[in-house]
């Protein structure tokens, strides 16, 4: 969360340089610096830190250990929700709000199965691999 | 906390995780408010809860429902976070959708899940749980279409969860 929230304030600072101040600015710097010179390099400064900043989440995030046993089961919850979309749909062949609501909930199904899967044993414990 | 009580194989998380969910919302309202009146509600949630548990256990139902009813319809004073108010009350709903769903009344099982949901929305559990149980309310009265919406939102707040359990929020 916090680093969510240095993100999300990083691009703020950058949202305010690249807009409210560089008219401003432009009309003191020293001729021979190129117009929004110091903004541009200070965004860019930001732009790394906020590269830097994210690499650290990703690392972060990759060593947490996951919550398998809640993982496996809101798997199967979202399985489970798929199914009963898809019975409905069968239902109402030639709907295509319901037949496409079925093929994403599929998707999402095979998806949430493929990344559970790859880093928890959900059968039966639901404890991490190794 | 109630889950999976219905029917055989319901798209629901299990009472374990319900009740730990419910229990850190409990917990952050008693650490954080530090006043009388929060307090006061906060023990009394835990307590209405333990009791509807209690009754269920004896297949009382109407006392559960009872209980359950006046702790969905009290407003949690100022003190309590209004998030907090909420997760606690939309629990009360849910365990009442559900138990009138298992008692046949579909159209009682509806009104508490569009009562809970309008209590307001997040993505977490709670509205997740509320929006399958209007989905069984919906489908056991004919209403395919926004039962299989409401399947389908349900299924993309658990999503997110589940990205939170594996430690990703992608």
């Amino acid at each position: 969360m916090t680093v969510t929230i240095r993100l999300g304030f990083l691009s703020l600072s950058m949202a305010v340089l690249s807009t409210g101040c560089a008219a401003p600015q432009a009309a003191h710097v020293p001729t021979e610096v190129p117009p929004e010179a110091g903004p541009r390099r200070e965004a860019a400064r930001l732009q790394a830190a906020q590269r830097e900043a994210e690499t650290r989440l990703d690392e972060l995030q990759a060593d947490t250990a996951p919550d398998c046993p809640r993982a496996c089961e809101i798997k199967e919850v979202i399985c489970d929700l798929a199914r009963r979309i898809c019975a409905i749909a069968d239902r109402h062949q030639g709907d295509p709000e319901l037949h496409e609501r079925c093929q994403d909930a599929t998707r999402r199904c095979q998806r949430a199965s493929q990344k559970v899967d790859t880093r928890c044993d959900c059968d039966p414990p639901g404890s991490p691999l190794p | 906390m109630i889950c999976r009580r219905t029917t055989s194989h319901q798209p629901l998380l299990s009472r374990a995780i319900m009740a730990a969910a419910m229990a850190a919302v409990l917990a952050g309202c008693a650490g954080c408010a530090g006043r009388a009146d929060s307090g006061r509600w906060v023990r009394r949630a835990l307590e209405t809860n333990r009791l509807a548990d209690r009754a269920l256990a004896e297949r009382d139902t109407a006392t559960a429902v009872g209980l359950l009813r006046d702790l969905a319809r009290d407003q949690a004073p100022a003190a309590v976070s209004a998030r907090d108010g909420r997760l606690v009350r939309q629990d009360a709903c849910f365990r009442l959708a559900l138990l009138q769903l298992q008692q046949d009344r579909p159209d009682q099982a509806l009104g508490w899940a569009e009562y809970g949901l309008e209590l307001g929305r997040g993505q977490d559990l709670f509205t997740a749980n509320l929006l399958v149980a209007r989905g069984h309310a919906n489908q056991a009265l004919g209403h395919d279409k926004p039962a299989a919406r409401d399947y389908h939102q349900a299924l993309l707040i658990n999503e997110d969860l589940m990205n939170q359990a594996l430690g990703r929020p992608d």
